[in-house]
């Protein structure tokens, strides 16, 4: 596990934020986006993935546009469609930049058309490895969910993505670390302390374990493993059987800045990601 | 502090200066009070300083046949000729309705002025107390002001019982909404909204795709289209197909675009359902914070029925509007700020205007001041900024005027006052005949937002001279037949050893309260000539001490000028000749010294 993202200076990677999907973005991930690159001192890439199916769609001898609340048909024109996307994709970019000049960190803006995983790795691909992903729409339906876990386990020329739910907030609090292996521990703590020391904030780790014995086991070798020197403190640790929303709900209690976890573990597991997201509350940067 | 002392004759002949230092010198020979019999006034001060200043004059015309025993008596006191008479007459302000106005006719002076209101105040404390007028948020209506009335003390009571309520929920709102419980039970339905939302748009998508159907999302809504490996099938390949195989998939997307249209338009019902299950969660939760800090008030004061009622409403409002007491979790992104709730301030802060609530006491007697604005008059509501409209009124923004604070009393008003305007005086009588007053706008007069009708029922009491009632008379002749008009002061009284006395008590006083030198005795003869005159035969006292007052400040400054240490007879002359000449005597003007 690699929790790390490249300077703007060393072009070998930047925070390539995914924007597209026509809702409104997640005004929490654009924030942690341009946190991460703050906290790196990398860049930003707001990457605006024209879907290519709508517009073959609309090419279509009679395609029909149903209005949002179903109330209204009318014919869907190529001619239309484009500028419709277009406006959508300015605004949409305008977002993220503000993040970004807030945050300090440099912004570039990229528009393309096609398959979001193609254009996601080709835009990492370009400049790589060392990306971080973040998934501008908040992940609210299947398939965003699944759209996460492609990216997660497919783009290889990323260290991790950041998503959140729609009921996620950026707001002050710790830096969690969510461990479920003692042997990513020393990655995430050292990526951790990157993104603490903007604000100064503190870094927790919760161990979190299928049931309380491989907690216990788990929490035993973090006790070996974790120094003082590290600065990080150790929480209450939670089990899952205890209840399937224990973790997400005990890492919400935390009110963190930003969670640290491995995607598709227990925290955010690949086929519950919606529901674990939104207990959470929080950007959430997963990690392979 | 003077009294009238008789000497003998020889003295009479002295100057005035020097009988007041012989006097002076031969204090401890002066006969026993009162024990000659020829008509010598001796004017000394009282109490005495080591050595008081007595002085023989004779006053000249000689004065009439008076009790020279009882003047001697004279002791410094404020009285009005024909106090107790006036006292009378205005008792039947008492009697009358609220709403009548009275023209009370009394000499213009100063002393008259003063009378007539004490006069007044003793006639409105034996009128019956009124409710206070309780201003107060109407819940029960979209918007606006209501009035009620109540004892001064429940008034108090509800007041600061409801403000005790406010501060409280300030503390239990919040908490209620933050309980675990009400936090679990709204994730629970957000959660089910969204899920309920995504989850029939999703299964309708999986449905679509196992058919090679795909629905689109787009900006402005959705599209539905053929599909093939989970791409859009190109138009070419799609005119290719087979016509059947053409027009079944066309059948499919017609009938997919029928389900999506029927999803989405359900989705409006699911957010409605939310939103009353969303509603009904944040009743329960502000339902318990509310009761409990309303029950202290209710219990004192909900025996009466329209203080349950607005209690009711109050309470009702408080539940529907609990998010007020709620502020805004901070968010940005720019300045992250942790997850506190700002304090609120009850006094203060805008959003819990609407709760506070107004107390009128009304007085039984007032005078409005001269030169009173229609505000004073009438009432202000303040609103500030921006177009006032009736949502920004609450009570503590209404300043009720003398018409409202004197609600079931006597209020006076100098008819030559001089109202700001004429509106004023048009307004003014239209709510003394209405009873009723409407507040007007800080922000101009006559706009919507002017606040509640505040009860006037104020007996008006316009007060002025003869002539002063001639004029109003014709100036309102609209009032003038339902105007009483009571006559309460004589300008003049006949002089007699009552008259003197009371005349003699007056002028001391005044010389006590404006802190004058002695006056010679025949400097105080001189005053007393100046205020007599004989009508038809009889002399008469002017009842006016304005000019009295007026003259003796003057002489005793002309006295001082030459550095005399008593003021003489023709110190008072000087100064009546100087009001003469400058015609500024006023009612004493008409008196020959």
């Amino acid at each position: 596990m690699i929790a790390h993202l490249a300077a703007a200076h060393e072009g070998r990677g930047r925070v390539v934020v995914r924007l597209g999907e026509p809702v409104p973005s997640s005004l929490a991930v654009l924030a942690a986006a341009a946190h991460m690159a703050r906290a790196f001192g990398s860049a930003i890439e707001g990457l605006f993935i024209e879907d290519i199916d709508t517009f073959v769609a609309a090419s279509h001898p009679s395609p029909n546009e149903v209005s949002l609340f179903g109330n209204q048909r009318r014919k869907l024109e190529p001619q239309r469609l484009q500028q419709d996307v277009g406006h959508f994709g300015v605004a949409i970019q305008r977002q993220l930049s503000q993040a970004a000049a807030k945050s300090g960190v440099a912004f570039e803006a990229n528009v393309v058309r096609g398959d979001v995983l193609t254009a996601l790795t080709q835009a990492c691909d370009a400049r790589g490895p060392w990306n971080m992903i973040a998934i501008g729409e908040p992940i609210a339906t299947a398939t965003n969910a699944a759209l996460l876990s492609a990216v997660a386990e497919q783009i290889v020329a990323t260290t991790g993505v950041i998503a959140a739910a729609r009921s996620a907030q950026w707001r002050s609090g710790p830096i969690v670390i969510a461990l479920e292996d003692v042997s990513v521990m020393a990655g995430l703590v050292r990526a951790a302390q990157r993104m603490a020391a903007p604000f100064d904030d503190p870094i927790w780790l919760l161990p979190v374990g299928e049931d309380d014995i491989a907690l216990d086991w788990l929490e035993s070798e973090i006790r070996l493993t974790l120094t003082a020197s590290t600065g990080v403190q150790l929480v209450e640790p939670i089990a899952r059987n205890a209840n399937p929303r224990a973790i997400s709900m005990a890492i919400a209690a935390c009110q963190p800045r930003l969670v640290l976890a491995r995607m598709g573990g227990l925290v955010v597991p690949s086929d519950d990601a919606v529901a674990a997201l939104s207990a959470i509350k929080t950007p959430v940067f997963l990690v392979r | 502090v003077f009294k009238f002392l008789k000497r003998p004759a020889a003295e009479q002949d002295l100057s005035e200066g020097l009988a007041a230092e012989a006097l002076q010198s031969t204090q401890s020979d002066a006969p026993a009070l009162g024990a000659e019999t020829d008509n010598k006034l001796i004017f000394a001060p009282v109490p005495a300083p080591a050595e008081p200043i007595q002085v023989s004059i004779t006053t000249d015309p000689a004065p009439p046949d008076h009790n020279v025993e009882v003047l001697l008596a004279a002791k410094p006191r404020r009285t009005m000729f024909g106090e107790a008479s006036a006292r009378q007459a205005l008792s039947v302000i008492a009697s009358a309705k609220p709403g009548s106005i009275h023209f009370v006719v009394a000499p213009r002076s100063l002393g008259h002025r003063e009378a007539l209101q004490m006069t007044l105040r003793d006639v409105a404390a034996t009128l019956p107390p009124v409710d206070a007028i309780v201003i107060a948020t109407a819940f029960d209506k979209p918007h606006g002001l209501q009035v009620l009335r109540l004892p001064s003390d429940q008034a108090a009571q509800l007041r600061d019982g409801v403000a005790r309520a406010i501060e409280m929920l300030c503390e239990t709102l919040p908490a209620a909404f933050g309980s675990d419980s009400t936090q679990v039970a709204r994730m629970t339905l957000d959660e089910e909204l969204r899920s309920g939302q995504d989850r029939a748009l999703d299964v309708l998508k999986r449905r679509a795709e196992a058919q090679n159907i795909g629905l689109l999302r787009t900006p402005m809504g959705y599209a539905v289209s053929p599909m093939h490996d989970g791409r859009v099938v190109q138009p070419e390949v799609y005119k290719a197909l087979p016509d059947g195989l053409r027009a079944d998939v066309d059948a499919k997307l017609a009938s997919f675009e029928a389900e999506l249209s029927a999803v989405l338009a359900d989705r409006t019902r699911l957010q409605r359902d939310h939103r009353t299950r969303v509603l009904d969660l944040e009743t329960d939760a502000a339902t318990l914070a509310v009761r409990p800090a309303l029950a202290a008030v209710k219990s004192q004061l909900a025996k009466t029925d329209t203080v349950a009622a607005f209690l009711d409403a109050l309470g009702a409002d408080l539940v529907r509007n609990a998010a007020l007491f709620l502020s805004a979790q901070a968010t940005t992104q720019s300045q992250p700020i942790a997850n506190t709730r700002a304090p609120i301030e009850v006094a203060t802060d805008p959003r819990l205007a609407r709760y506070q609530i107004s107390v009128v006491t009304p007085a039984r007697h007032r005078s409005i001041p001269n030169n009173a604005s229609l505000g004073d008059i009438c009432g202000v509501t303040w609103i500030s900024g921006g177009t006032p409209v009736a949502s920004d009124l609450h009570a503590a923004a209404i300043e009720p005027g003398a018409l409202t604070a004197t609600d079931g009393g006597i209020a006076m008003i100098d008819c030559e006052a001089g109202l700001y305007n004429a509106a004023s005086w048009l307004a003014l009588k239209r709510a003394v005949h209405a009873s009723m007053v409407q507040p007007i706008a800080a922000l101009g007069d006559g706009h919507r937002a002017a606040g509640p009708m505040l009860p006037a029922r104020c007996r008006l009491v316009v007060y002025g001279d003869a002539a002063d009632c001639r004029a109003w008379h014709q100036a309102n002749a609209d009032i003038a037949a339902s105007v009483r008009v009571i006559l309460a002061f004589e300008p003049v009284v006949v002089r007699t050893p009552e008259t003197e006395l009371q005349l003699a008590g007056n002028l001391a006083a005044i010389s006590q309260d404006e802190g004058l030198q002695p006056f010679a005795g025949k400097a105080i003869a001189a005053l007393v000539d100046a205020l007599t005159r004989t009508d038809e035969g009889t002399p008469v006292l002017s009842t006016d001490l304005d000019g009295a007052r007026a003259v003796m400040i003057a002489a005793d400054a002309t006295a001082k000028a030459r550095k005399a240490t008593t003021t003489l007879a023709r110190d008072i002359a000087t100064a009546l000749e100087s009001r003469r000449d400058l015609q500024g005597l006023g009612p004493a003007i008409g008196f020959s010294p």
